[in-house]
C-alpha cells in the first residue's frame, strides 16, 4: 500500500513538472495567455507592397519592426553598398521604402517582439543588421555554426527564412522551425 | 481627302505608340550610340569583371546563369530569379523603370560603374532575341 501511494505520488510530480516544462518555452519567456498563432502573437506583419516587391526581389522581406528606424535611415541612404550588393532604387521609390521603413521601425511597433528588440539595444547603437542585436543574439546562441553559415542550404544567419518557415507570418515560433539537412530545433 | 485626314490623325498614335525597349533605343542613340548588335550585346552579357574590393569575378551570368531561358540565382541570398529570356517570361522588356533599374544597378555591380548607352543598348538587342 505505502509502496503504491508513493509510486503514485512520484507519477504525479512527474507528470506535473513534465507539463509545466514540456512547452519548448525552457527560458520563461512566453507569458500566460500567449498562445496566438504567427503575426497575431508577435504582432510582426510586413503590410507595405513597394518594400516587399523591390526588397522582397533578392532576399526575405523583414519585418521593419526588428531594427530601430536609424538603421534603416543609414541603411537607405547607402543601397549602392548593400551588403555588398548594388540596391540603388528611383529616388521616388527610395523615399516610399524609407518612408514606411522608418514609420514602421522598433521604437514605433506595437509588437512585443520589437520592444524585446528594442530593450536589449545599449543606448545610441544603432544595428546596421537584425542579426546584430543582442536579443536576436542570445535567441539564436545555442544554434551551431555547422547548421548556418556551413549549410549550404542556408548560408547566413540573416537568411530568416530558409529555417523559419513561418518568417513571412511573423510568427518566428520554434515549433515551425524546419532546418535544411537537420530538421525541426530541439533544445 | 477622307483618307488623307484619317492617316493625319492616326499618325501621332502610331508615333506614341512607341514601346519601353523603343524608348531605350532612341533614348541610347540620342546619347551617340551607333548601331546596335545582338552579338556584342551576348559577347559583354557574357564577359567577366574582377571587383576591386573582393577580387571575385562577376558577370551578368553569375546570377542569371548562361542559359536566359532557365531561371537564375541571386549570387548572395540564392533567391530564384525568374527567367531572363523574353520567350520564357513575357514580362521582360516590357517596363522602362524595371530596365533603367536592373541595367543602373547590375551594370555597377558587375562592371564596377553604370554601362554605356551604347553597352546598354547591344544587352538590349541581345536579350530581344533570346
Amino acid at each position: 500500500m505505502k509502496q503504491t501511494v508513493i509510486v503514485l505520488l512520484m507519477s504525479l510530480i512527474v507528470g506535473y513538472s513534465v507539463a509545466l516544462f514540456a512547452d519548448n518555452d525552457e527560458h520563461g519567456e512566453r507569458k500566460q495567455g500567449d498562445r496566438k498563432e504567427g503575426a497575431t502573437k508577435t504582432g510582426l506583419t510586413v503590410t507595405d507592397a513597394t518594400y516587399l516587391k523591390e526588397c522582397g526581389a533578392c532576399h526575405f522581406a523583414y519585418q521593419p519592426d526588428l531594427l530601430p528606424s536609424q538603421s534603416w535611415i543609414n541603411m537607405m541612404n547607402g543601397l549602392d553598398k548593400h551588403f555588398g550588393e548594388n540596391a540603388e532604387l528611383s529616388e521616388e521609390t527610395r523615399k516610399t521604402v524609407l518612408a514606411y521603413l522608418s514609420s514602421h521601425a522598433a521604437e514605433h511597433s506595437t509588437s512585443w517582439y520589437a520592444a524585446k528588440f528594442m530593450k536589449s539595444l545599449k543606448s545610441g547603437v544603432v544595428p546596421a543588421r537584425i542579426s546584430e542585436v543582442p536579443y536576436f543574439v542570445k535567441e539564436h546562441r545555442e544554434v551551431p555554426k555547422k547548421l548556418i553559415a556551413e549549410n549550404p542550404e542556408v548560408k547566413s544567419i540573416s537568411f530568416c527564412n530558409a529555417c523559419h518557415t513561418d518568417a513571412d507570418t511573423g510568427g518566428y515560433r520554434e515549433g515551425k522551425i524546419n532546418i535544411p539537412n537537420h530538421g525541426a530545433w530541439r533544445d | 481627302m477622307r483618307k488623307i485626314i484619317t492617316a493625319t490623325l492616326l499618325f501621332p498614335i502610331a508615333v506614341y505608340a512607341a514601346t519601353p525597349l523603343d524608348t531605350l533605343f532612341e533614348e541610347y542613340r540620342k546619347a551617340g550610340a551607333k548601331e546596335f548588335s545582338a552579338e556584342t550585346g551576348k559577347t559583354f552579357f557574357y564577359q567577366e569583371h574582377k571587383d576591386e574590393a573582393t577580387g571575385e569575378m562577376r558577370a551578368c551570368t553569375s546570377c542569371h546563369t548562361k542559359d536566359l531561358t532557365k531561371e537564375g540565382k541571386q549570387a548572395s541570398t540564392g533567391k530564384v530569379i525568374k527567367p531572363l529570356a523574353p520567350s520564357a517570361n513575357p514580362e521582360r522588356l516590357t517596363s522602362l523603370e524595371e530596365m533603367n533599374k536592373w541595367l543602373k544597378r547590375n551594370c555597377k555591380w558587375t562592371v564596377g560603374r553604370e554601362c554605356t548607352a551604347q553597352e546598354k543598348g547591344d544587352v538590349l538587342m541581345f536579350l530581344k532575341s533570346q
